[in-house]
């Protein structure tokens, strides 16, 4: 019987694999082991907010610039130790058939691969020929019928976008427009409208142009918001770099060495035609941005 | 290879339990044995299910290309007659317009559009991807490796529902109105047309629902080859259509779940407008292509593995001889299934950044390599082979032929430069045609043949198959030829029109089309008579050495075989051993058996 | 190695009935090692299908944080990361609880396979009540949302619509892989209060922890990628 060896040999192969202490071949993991992996995972989480809060607090101090990548890459490299550590104990692949592993090793080499590649044609568009980029503009040119947003006309199911404005903009139309009728109606303003009022006005006093009416309305009643005011704006004001870059910054955030002409492109229009036009020939690709990648 | 004659592989007294009946046996009502076969979780009913849908499928997208090929007789034209002053504008060329079906130009072109693009969608999702793996597959990978069905019986029934389903849901898109995109989806227009109808959603739905019952096929087969192989059967005894097999299920299992959140992101922008392959907001429509491709390039692979795993058998049956090369064969199907996954670019070299292009340029000719192993080893085993001129062997043949040129060209067609001229051209029609067609659905037949006599227990007409085959040959080539000359004179594809310099070409194509036809209709009658009225096939019509041969009858039990095989012989030993025959003498006997014993090997019956 | 390290067998009430007669090998199989192996590749293989469709939703992330880093820091500026930081917990304590109703089962500690499956349940739907309630709820309000249902006017970047639908279609899709868990969770409930289970047969048990800790993994990645990068 020729083949009997490799017969044997398939069995002892899977013999090798695994504990075949009793028929499962299986193993039992002690409850302390699954209490350290827990406790491994929770300090895991913990470095990873920690890492971005120490970053924020760093960068805010000692008025460095920290570039991109090393947030991402202390994030993701985190995130995979703690996956691991999950596969490995909670998945118990450590005590598994090897091949198990095998197969998520070829899923993520998989995965490598469709981002890998992806990211070169989306990274490297326009590296020889200009045609090859993108010439959209930013955030679309309007044109396009949407859900009726608040404070439509009564009974209206779609709005149409006006032809040339995006559709971020068109959320500062309409939401000009809620806060108008609610500031006329004697209502209250939920709190990114107020927000969203105040930012108004500091861009288009930056730009030096009068304010409407409503606004004017709303500088009367702006006490009434101030807490909501002082949370959400509070940190952007007081710190002059952000204003200077043109972020009204919500929260208080690390500077990065993102530095795309986009970027400023996009805030010095903003601030010099308030909210009327779009950000010029934007969708720049990343090949011309470094610190993306 | 010490004493196996005589091994008792056959012999057996044991209890008789229905389990023991042909599985084809019917219940004791009609209701009982549609019941019976509606919930059964036999591989092989559950095979034999799918190739009956699979084949009505193949009508039906057949029946769609040749809708196709009619309409494309002629030029679709507008033709302005001006007689005594008063000016008549017709339609000339266009069968819809001339059945009352489009109205003008524009319906015409649109009738058109939903035909190539049902064509398209009906032949890939719902015939070649499911085509081999799910029928012969289902049926013979259990019986190659000796076991009593696939690991998980059960999932097996519930990807044949999913199938079900899905068709459902692609036959109601057409039913509906029909989608005009292409089986390619491509974004923006498949994001955009026909705004507010479900069409399009129906259809990727149905595409997105395939994908489920495409992995559970490929999850099961790879479990199946891990743990339920016969004693004594290591890898490198297995067959090679189990090897094909194994490759093709890896990548159903890889690829296939990102098609299906390719397509579900497709739905989210269509539906939710989330501006991921939308520019207006920041996203990238040839970001679609790079999703639909990562997809559907393995896929091809997925379809064409198949085709091979059953041209190893063919050849090695029909030459009896070795396969020359086992491993080199078998591996590269593994290799097939790696490389499969890092050229996807190659459909987009018109549309992503050069750089890629580049790249993806030069690793698509990677591909090429473990290809040209297996058809250098199949070349390589027919060499002083006592070739046997069945009609499976045609199919082989034919396929080798057909393969190759499809192949070829596949290379012109990677070849960064040269694309640049051919893409979106009747070349690439050729193309996919030449390994589609001509590499798995002639395979599949040529399996079909092979393997019917264990599938259904009964004999084909000879005659009527060899004929069949030069119907199919002949339509074939006629067919899809033409196609690679006007690709290269510019002639674009999905188009209704064209100018009339390529004429002849497409009457050509077009007449080939209808001796296909003929060709799949002499094969079709021959079948329900071999059904009807064929002989009985004895287990092993060709003297083959696989299990589902030596230990099986025809058509096998229900529970495979009588008594669990233990494998004593490589599948392709026909130098040492020759297999018990229903008339002695009807096979050569193995060269190396002069001057000694003889090895038989007992059927199962 | 013939001895099994059986803790507390607890069995209670329902001792006179012994788990594993509800158990049959399916008779395919040679050996029960073998249908257990083939089940256990079946659900890894299956996991590997999982990872590979969340792979989509992470391309997504990664070209259009690459295309658009401005709209994504700001985006991601606009989440609160506490919620997220209380999601994670909650969704490793419920890793950690499914890890040990897997142990409970391999020990035959009927009592603590239902207790710990309960609580893995909980933990999921505490889980979805935290995503819905204090993070769906108020962006929905507020109009962040995906592309045309966008309007939340206190953007930075105009690209910040695309943003959203990569949120809520990432964070949807897994939170609809919680409710599948869920339910899974409901059905292995109903058995171990069978006594389905035990050191012989937990196959299914086993098979939906991997499950849950696939889903858990996902949320691993998923939680610094939108609310912590910057
Ligand atoms: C039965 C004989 C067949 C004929 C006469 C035929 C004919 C055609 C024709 C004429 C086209 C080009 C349509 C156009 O773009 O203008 C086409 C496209 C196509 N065919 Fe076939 N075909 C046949 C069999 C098959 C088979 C077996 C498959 C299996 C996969 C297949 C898959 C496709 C695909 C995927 C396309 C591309 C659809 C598109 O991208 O528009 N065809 N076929
Ligand atoms: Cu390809």
């Amino acid at each position: 019987m020729a083949h009997a060896a490799s017969h044997s040999a398939a069995h002892a192969a899977h013999a090798a694999h695994g504990d075949h202490g009793h028929d499962h071949g299986h193993i039992v993991i002690p409850q302390r082991t699954l209490l350290v992996v827990f406790g491994i995972l929770l300090l895991g989480t913990l470095a990873t907010v920690a890492a971005a809060q120490i970053e924020v607090w760093f960068a805010a101090t000692f008025d460095v610039v920290i570039p991109q990548w090393v947030n991402v890459a202390v994030a993701l490299s985190i995130a995979a130790v703690k996956s691991t550590v999950v596969a490995l104990y909670f998945m118990q692949l450590r005590y598994d058939n090897p091949f198990n592993s095998l197969v998520v090793v070829f899923t993520l080499f998989t995965l490598a691969f469709f981002l890998g590649f992806t990211m070169l044609d989306l990274g490297s568009r326009k590296a020889l020929y200009d045609y090859k980029g993108s010439y959209v503009t930013a955030g679309g040119q309007g044109n396009i019928s949407v859900p009726a947003r608040p404070g439509a006309p009564a009974g209206a199911e779609y709005e149409t976008i006006p032809a040339g404005t995006s559709i971020a903009q068109f959320a500062r139309i309409t939401a000009a427009r809620q806060a108008e009728q609610t500031l006329a109606n004697g209502g209250t303003l939920p709190a990114q409208l107020a927000v969203f009022c105040a930012q108004e006005i500091q861009r288009l006093q930056a730009d030096g142009k009068p304010l409407p009416p409503y606004l004017v309305k709303f500088e009367q009643v702006r006490e009434q918001y101030a807490a909501i005011l002082a949370k959400k704006m509070g940190h952007g004001h007081a710190d002059s770099a952000h204003a200077e870059q043109g972020a009204s910054a919500n929260h208080a955030r690390v500077r990065t060495g993102l530095t795309l002409p986009e970027f400023s492109q996009h805030s010095s229009h903003s601030k010099d035609s308030g909210h009327s036009k779009d950000a010029g020939p934007a969708a720049t690709p990343a090949g011309d941005n470094p610190a993306a990648k | 290879m010490a004493s196996i004659s005589g091994t008792n592989v056959g012999a057996h007294g044991h209890d008789h339990a229905h389990h023991d009946e042909p599985y084809l046996t019917p219940k004791s009502s009609l209701w009982a044995t549609i019941i019976d076969w509606a919930t059964t979780i036999d591989h092989k009913k559950i095979g034999v299910m799918y190739l009956v849908a699979v084949l009505f499928m193949f009508f039906l997208g057949g029946v769609a290309a040749l809708a196709v090929r009619v309409e494309l007789l002629e030029p679709t034209r507008t033709v302005t007659t001006t007689v005594n002053g008063e000016t008549t504008v017709q339609i000339t060329g266009s069968v819809m317009h001339s059945v009352g079906m489009a109205t003008d130009m524009a319906s015409a072109g649109d009738w058109y559009n939903k035909i190539f693009t049902l064509h398209g969608l009906i032949m890939v999702f719902l015939v070649i991807v499911p085509s081999i793996p799910a029928s012969l597959g289902n049926f013979l990978m259990p019986l190659m490796l000796g076991a009593k069905d696939v690991a998980f019986p059960k999932l097996n029934l519930a990807s044949w529902y999913i199938y079900l389903f899905g068709s459902f849901f692609a036959i109601a898109s057409a039913v509906v109105g029909g989608v005009d995109t292409g089986w390619t989806f491509y974004t923006p227009y498949s994001t955009i047309t026909d705004a507010g109808h479900w069409k399009v959603v129906f259809m990727i739905l149905a595409a997105f629902i395939l994908g489920f019952s495409s992995i559970l096929t490929g999850l099961n087969f790879i479990v199946t080859v891990h743990k339920l192989r016969a004693p004594g059967m290591g890898w490198f005894d297995m067959p090679l259509f189990v090897w094909g097999m194994y490759g093709t299920s890896l990548i159903q299992v890889l690829a296939t779940p990102v098609i299906g959140i390719t397509l579900l992101l497709l739905i989210f922008e269509r539906l939710f407008h989330i501006g991921i392959f939308d520019p207006r907001m920041g996203g990238d429509p040839v970001l679609f292509q790079h999703f639909f491709w990562f997809y559907s390039h393995p896929v091809v692979y997925v379809m064409i593995l198949p085709g091979m795993a059953i041209m190893s058998e063919l050849i090695a049956v029909f030459c009896r001889k070795k396969v020359f090369g086992y491993r080199a064969v078998a591996f590269s199907s593994l290799a097939i299934a790696a490389i499969a996954f890092v050229v996807w670019g190659h459909h987009l070299f018109t549309s992503q950044g050069e750089v890629a292009a580049a790249v993806f340029s030069a690793l698509t000719f990677l591909v090429a390599l473990p290809s040209a192993v297996k058809v250098f080893n199949w070349v390589a085993t027919l060499y002083k082979g006592s070739i046997d001129l069945k009609t499976p062997m045609w199919y082989a043949l034919g396929f080798l032929f057909l393969f190759s040129i499809g192949g070829l060209t596949g290379l012109f067609l990677g070849a960064l430069s040269v694309d640049l001229h051919l893409h979106d051209t009747y070349f690439v029609v050729a193309h996919f045609h030449y390994v589609m067609m001509g590499g798995t659905i002639i395979a599949f037949i040529g399996g079909i043949h092979m393997w019917w006599p264990k599938m259904f227990g009964k004999m084909y007409n000879e005659f009527w198959g060899q004929t069949g085959f030069w119907l199919v040959f002949i339509g074939f080539n006629l067919t899809f030829f033409p196609q690679f000359i006007m690709g290269v004179h510019g002639m674009p594809r999905r188009y209704a029109s064209y100018v009339d310099e390529f004429l002849i070409y497409h009457q050509l194509s077009t007449v080939g089309s209808w001796v296909l036809l003929l060709g799949f209709l002499v094969h079709f009658f021959n079948f329900v008579h071999s059904l009807a009225a064929g002989p009985k096939a004895p287990p092993n019509p060709w003297g083959a050495l696989t299990l589902e041969w030596t230990d099986a009858a025809s058509p096998p039990i229900t529970h495979n075989f009588h008594h669990e095989p233990v494998v004593t012989h490589g599948p392709y030993d026909y130098d040492d051993v020759v297999p018990a025959q229903t008339k002695p003498g009807e096979f050569p006997l193995p060269p190396k058996a002069e001057g000694r014993t003889v090895h038989v090997v007992k059927a199962g019956h | 190695m013939t001895s099994f390290p059986v803790e507390n067998s607890g069995l209670g009430a329902a001792a006179d009935r012994p788990y594993h007669e509800t158990y049959r090998q399916a008779e395919h199989f040679r050996t029960q090692a073998d249908e257990f192996d083939a089940v256990k590749l079946g659900v890894w293989l299956f996991l590997a299908t999982e990872i590979l469709l969340f792979s989509g939703l992470f391309v997504f992330y990664g070209i259009m944080r690459m295309l658009h880093p401005e709209a994504f820091i700001h985006g991601s500026s606009l989440l609160d990361w506490r919620w997220g930081l209380l999601n994670t917990l909650v969704l490793l304590y419920s890793s950690y609880t499914v890890a040990s109703a897997v142990r409970c089962a391999q020990v035959g500690d009927q009592k603590g396979l239902q207790r710990n499956i309960l609580i893995t349940f909980v933990m999921g739907l505490l889980f979805l009540v935290i995503k819905f309630v204090f993070e769906y709820a108020p962006k929905y309000a507020e109009g962040k949302l995906p592309g045309f249902w966008y309007s939340y006017p206190n953007w930075e970047s105009p690209y910040e619509p695309l943003w959203w639908g990569m949120y809520w279609g990432a964070t949807g899709v897994h939170a609809s892989h919680v409710i599948i868990g869920m339910g899974l969770f409901v059905w292995l409930y109903i058995r171990a209060r069978k006594l389905h289970f035990g050191p012989k047969h937990y196959n299914a048990v086993e098979g939906v922890g991997l499950y849950w800790h696939i889903v858990d993994v996902v949320w691993i990645f998923l939680f610094p990628m939108l609310y912590l990068i910057h």
